[in-house]
C-alpha cells in the first residue's frame, strides 16, 4: 500500500511536469481559470442579478472551489486509463495508481486557487475563521478528495468499454453545476424542487464546505458528512465489483 | 535443472466479451433499447475463448520458448504470468517478476529520456532503494549509450532509441521470473549484438525464462523448454529439439 502511495506522488510530480515544462503559463492558466471564473460569478450574481446572501463572495467560494475539483477531475481525467495504455500493458501497475495520479494533479491546483483566494478574503477582511471551522474543514477536504479518487476510478474504468463516457460525463457535469446550491443558498429553492438537492449526489459535498467554512452549522455538517461517506461508500462498491467482474476483459479493451 | 517450482499455472483459460468491440458507445446501447428493448434482456453467450483449460509448471533454470501463431493467446498468456493481469489459476512462487512486452515504451513524451528512465526505474524496481535505483539508473543510461540524447525529450527519440533506453532499464537487475516477449527487433544491429550479450547473462542469472519469439533461431539459441499454443490448447510441451521439429511441421 506505501508503494503505491509512493507511486501515486511520483508519477503525479513528473505528471505535473511534464504538463508544465514548456511553459509555466500553463501552470498559471489552471490556478487563474477558477479564480477568474470566481471573481466574474462573484460579481454577477451580487452585482447584477443582486442575490442576497451575507458576504456573498465567502460564500461563493465555498461552494465554487469544491466544485472545481470535482468537474475539472471529472471532466479531464476520465479518459485517463486509455492515455496511460502503454503503461498498464507494459508494466506490472494497478490501474487505482493512474487514477490516484490524476487526481493528486488536480487536487494540487485545488489547493493552490483555494489559498489564494482565501487569503485574498482574509486580507479584505471578509475572512471569519474559527478554529471548529479549521477543523471541520480538514475531514471535509478529505472526504472530498475520497470521493473524486473514487468517481475517477470507476468512470475512467467504464470509459475503457464504452469511449463516450467521457462525453456524458462533461455534458452531466455542466448541467449538475446549475442544479446544485453553490451560487445560491438551499434556502432558495421551494419545497416542490428540494428533492433535486436530495438525488444530487455532488450536493452534500458542496454543502459540508458551506457549513464548515462560510457559516459554522454542526447539525447540518454532520448530515451531510454522513451522506458524503455513504456516496463514497456506495461509489467504492461499484468500484470493486467492476474490478472484480470485468478486469480481465479491462486490459483488452484498453 | 533445479526442481525449484517459481510458477504454476493450473486450468488457465483466457476469454474476452465480444459485445465491447461491437458496440464501445452508451449512446449505442440507448437507442438499441429504445428500438429493441427485449433484445437487451436476452444474456447473449458472447465470449471469445482464447485458451482453454491450460496447464504447465515453470521450474528454476527453466528457458520456455513459447511458440504459436499469431493470435493464438501467447502475449495475453505472458501478461497474466507477468502478473500485469492477476489470475486465481496462477500461482507464483517467485516474488520478483520482469516483463518486456511494448519495447518503444515512453511514459511522458514531453520529459527528456532521463526524466522517463527515473519513471521507469520506481514503476520497474519498486522495492528497491533510493540509492540502488540511482545505481541503475545511471548504468542503464551508460549501456543505452543514448549520451546527450538523455537530456533531450523523448519524444524526438526514434523507436530504436526508446527502445535501447527501456531495454537496458528492464535488463538491469536480475529477477526470479523474467517475461519477455518478441523482444529483439527494432534496435540497430551494433545495439542488438551488444544487448544480446546482456540479455544472455541477464536470462543465465535469472530464476526461470519464459519466452515469445516467432524467430526459430532465437528460441534455439536461448531455450531448453518449448510450449507450442495452437487452438486454444497446449499441443506441446517438452524439449527444445522436439519441440521445434513439432513447431516446424505444424507450419507445413
Amino acid at each position: 500500500m506505501m508503494q503505491k502511495f509512493r507511486l501515486i506522488f511520483v508519477l503525479a510530480y513528473y505528471h505535473m511536469r511534464a504538463r508544465y515544462r514548456k511553459t509555466w503559463a500553463g501552470f498559471i492558466w489552471v490556478i487563474a481559470s477558477p479564480i477568474i471564473t470566481f471573481i466574474v460569478q462573484a460579481f454577477i450574481f451580487k452585482a447584477i442579478l443582486k442575490i442576497n446572501i451575507e458576504q456573498y463572495p465567502f460564500f461563493l467560494l465555498t461552494g465554487l472551489m469544491p466544485w472545481f475539483f470535482i468537474s475539472q477531475s471529472l471532466n479531464s481525467t476520465t479518459s485517463c486509463f486509455v492515455h496511460a495504455r502503454e503503461m498498464l500493458l507494459g508494466v506490472k501497475l494497478h490501474p487505482a495508481v493512474i487514477a490516484g495520479t490524476q487526481v493528486v494533479d488536480q487536487f494540487f491546483n485545488f489547493l493552490v486557487a483555494f489559498f489564494i483566494i482565501l487569503t485574498a478574503l482574509f486580507l479584505a477582511g471578509s475572512l471569519d475563521l474559527s478554529a471548529m471551522k479549521i477543523l471541520l474543514i480538514i475531514p471535509s477536504v478529505a472526504i472530498l478528495l475520497a470521493f473524486v479518487f473514487a468517481s475517477v476510478l470507476l468512470l475512467s474504468f467504464w470509459h475503457v468499454f464504452y469511449r463516450d463516457i467521457q462525453f456524458i460525463v462533461q455534458f452531466v457535469v455542466n448541467l449538475t453545476f446549475f442544479i446544485t446550491p453553490i451560487f445560491y443558498s438551499r434556502d432558495f429553492i421551494s419545497e416542490k424542487y428540494r428533492w433535486i438537492v436530495v438525488v444530487n449526489p455532488f450536493a452534500p459535498f458542496i454543502k459540508i464546505f458551506q457549513d464548515s467554512l462560510y457559516s459554522l452549522n454542526l447539525r447540518s455538517w454532520l448530515i451531510n458528512f454522513s451522506e458524503s461517506i455513504f456516496i463514497v461508500i456506495m461509489i467504492m462498491a461499484l468500484v470493486v465489483i467492476s474490478f472484480k467482474n470485468k478486469l480481465r476483459d479491462f486490459y483488452i479493451n484498453v | 535443472m533445479s526442481n525449484k517450482l517459481v510458477l504454476e499455472v493450473q486450468n488457465f483459460s483466457v476469454s474476452y466479451a465480444q459485445n465491447h468491440y461491437r458496440s464501445r458507445e452508451v449512446r449505442d446501447i440507448f437507442v438499441r433499447f429504445l428500438t429493441a428493448p427485449l433484445n437487451l434482456l436476452k444474456k447473449e453467450k458472447d465470449r471469445l475463448l482464447v485458451l482453454d483449460d491450460i496447464s504447465f509448471k515453470v521450474h528454476q533454470g527453466d528457458v520456455i520458448g513459447i511458440l504459436g501463431v499469431n493470435g493464438v493467446g501467447k502475449t495475453s498468456l505472458c501478461r497474466y504470468l507477468a502478473g500485469i493481469i492477476n489470475s486465481d489459476e496462477i500461482k507464483f512462487a517467485a516474488n520478483n517478476v520482469c516483463s518486456i512486452f511494448d519495447t518503444n515504451i515512453s511514459i511522458y513524451p514531453d520529459l527528456t529520456g532521463r526524466e522517463n528512465a527515473l519513471v521507469l526505474t520506481e514503476l520497474l524496481y519498486p522495492n528497491c532503494s533510493d540509492s540502488e535505483r540511482k545505481l541503475i539508473l545511471e548504468e542503464a543510461i551508460a549501456f543505452s549509450e543514448l549520451n546527450e540524447f538523455i537530456d533531450s525529450p523523448i519524444n524526438i527519440y526514434s523507436k530504436g532509441m526508446k527502445a535501447r533506453l527501456y531495454l537496458s532499464l528492464v535488463t538491469a537487475q536480475k529477477a526470479d521470473l523474467v517475461i519477455l516477449d518478441e523482444i529483439f527487433g527494432g534496435t540497430d544491429v551494433f545495439f542488438t549484438e551488444k544487448f544480446k550479450k546482456r540479455i544472455k547473462k541477464f536470462m543465465d542469472d535469472s530464476g526461470a525464462v519464459v519466452m515469445v519469439s516467432h524467430n526459430v533461431e532465437e528460441i534455439n539459441q536461448y531455450c531448453n523448454r518449448i510450449i507450442i499454443l495452437s487452438e486454444k490448447k497446449i499441443v506441446f510441451d517438452g524439449s527444445l529439439s522436439d519441440g521445434i521439429k513439432k513447431y516446424l511441421s505444424m507450419r507445413q
